[in-house]
């Protein structure tokens, strides 16, 4: 997955628009839900969800899933 | 000669109090109605009244199942509930003297949540092998609203309260199939209340743990990693392909879960089970009443078979296949 991919499915899953590596995220319990979902499908990687409190941009989840998972 | 098992009659009971998304969006006004039904997939719930408890839906739910039954043919009953009226004596067997079951027969309480209905079929089935049993009602009847704080949002829209019955029998052929069980004790407080039993008593200093208190983002975890390897296990173990199955009915814990879980599965959308507007999460009752409405909306037929997935409290898994 590229990252522009992961923008294009945060916006899909989270219903948000024009997403890009600098964006915040406020994450509700709901949306945790959906990028856990969104994780497990595109990366086949568990995330737990106190991992997830920490996320407080699209670059913050980036680091998480980790860089090298993405194409460049 | 024993030949097999079958679960030959299922029939349910939900309590008259409703609760509606309407009600609920009023105490929560950031939540609308549409909102509750299109993440959680529940209109309405039924509640118990606060004098009505677990048993009374048991012995409701039991009589209908065996309306038209000669009772003294029911040798054993088991009762999964969570919900007890008394830390001793076990509910089924106050059940046991409600129903009029005869005294030779068998009674006692499984204690599990939502893969509960899983882990009774495959005790009825023992019974039965065992030449301890003939007939066995399994009955489920839980009363979360009960566990739950009048304040917390998410919980108060997915559970509802109800119970079920169902006969377990002998049969010509076996149609009750092998079962995969799993049990995860390291993650016992993702789903749990606290408060309550004799380690940590009712309190009024820590408040929130006297309810039932879910971490969602770690159930969720668990369900997306556990059930797709049971149902490629009970797939493997039983000889089945994923064709060969009619129709695939999960512990209806909400619509969010149970769609993502139908995609990753790569379940066709007319195969699955999905059904909880009216009831919503009734925690060990979700499938015996699945069984029942496909049933009665004639969407099963002779012959077809079902692949059953329980998971939740424990945490806990069990599946199994059933043939109609």
């Amino acid at each position: 997955m590229k990252k522009q991919d992961l923008f294009t499915a945060l916006e899909e899953y989270l219903e948000l628009s024009n997403l890009n590596e600098d964006s915040s995220l406020a994450l509700t319990s709901i949306d945790i839900l959906s990028v856990i979902a969104l994780i497990d499908e595109n990366f086949d990687m568990q995330i737990k969800a106190s991992e997830l409190k920490d996320v407080k941009s699209v670059s913050d989840l980036i680091l998480l899933i980790g860089t090298d998972k993405f194409e460049a | 000669m024993i030949m097999g098992v079958q679960i030959s009659k299922v029939a349910y009971y939900l309590p008259e109090k409703v609760l509606t998304n309407e009600e609920l969006s009023m105490q929560f006004p950031d939540w609308t109605p549409e909102r509750i039904y299109d993440k959680i997939g529940v209109n309405t719930r039924h509640i118990v009244g606060a004098n009505e408890t677990a048993l009374d839906l048991a012995v409701k739910a039991s009589r209908k199942v065996l309306e038209n039954e000669n009772v003294s043919t029911i040798d054993f009953v088991i009762l999964c509930t969570q919900s007890p009226d008394y830390f001793l004596p076990t509910s089924a067997c106050i059940l046991h003297d409600k129903i009029g079951l005869k005294e030779q027969a068998g009674a006692f309480d499984i204690n599990l949540g939502c893969s509960a209905y899983i882990y009774a079929l495959s005790v009825a089935k023992g019974l039965i092998f065992a030449n301890v049993a003939k007939k066995v009602l399994l009955v489920t009847a839980e009363t979360y609203s009960k566990h739950l704080d009048n304040n917390d949002k998410g919980n108060r829209t997915i559970f509802g309260d109800a119970a079920s019955a169902s006969i377990i029998e002998l049969s010509e052929n076996n149609k009750i199939f092998d079962f995969v069980l799993g049990t995860d004790g390291s993650n016992f407080d993702k789903l749990i209340v606290p408060n309550g039993g004799f380690k940590n008593k009712i309190s009024s200093e820590n408040h929130q743990d006297n309810f039932l208190q879910m971490n969602g983002p770690e159930i969720f975890n668990f369900t997306i990693q556990k059930v797709p390897i049971t149902v490629k296990q009970i797939l493997e173990i039983n000889n089945m392909l994923i064709d060969d199955i009619d129709f695939f009915l999960f512990h209806q814990a909400n619509k969010y879960i149970l769609d993502y879980l139908r995609k990753k599965i790569k379940i066709p959308q007319d195969k699955f089970f999905l059904d909880l507007s009216d009831t919503g999460n009734t925690v060990s009752s979700t499938i015996p009443i699945g069984l029942s409405k496909l049933t009665q909306n004639n969407r099963l037929k002779k012959g077809d078979k079902v692949l059953l997935v329980g998971f939740g409290v424990g945490l806990s898994w069990g599946a199994t296949i059933i043939e109609i």
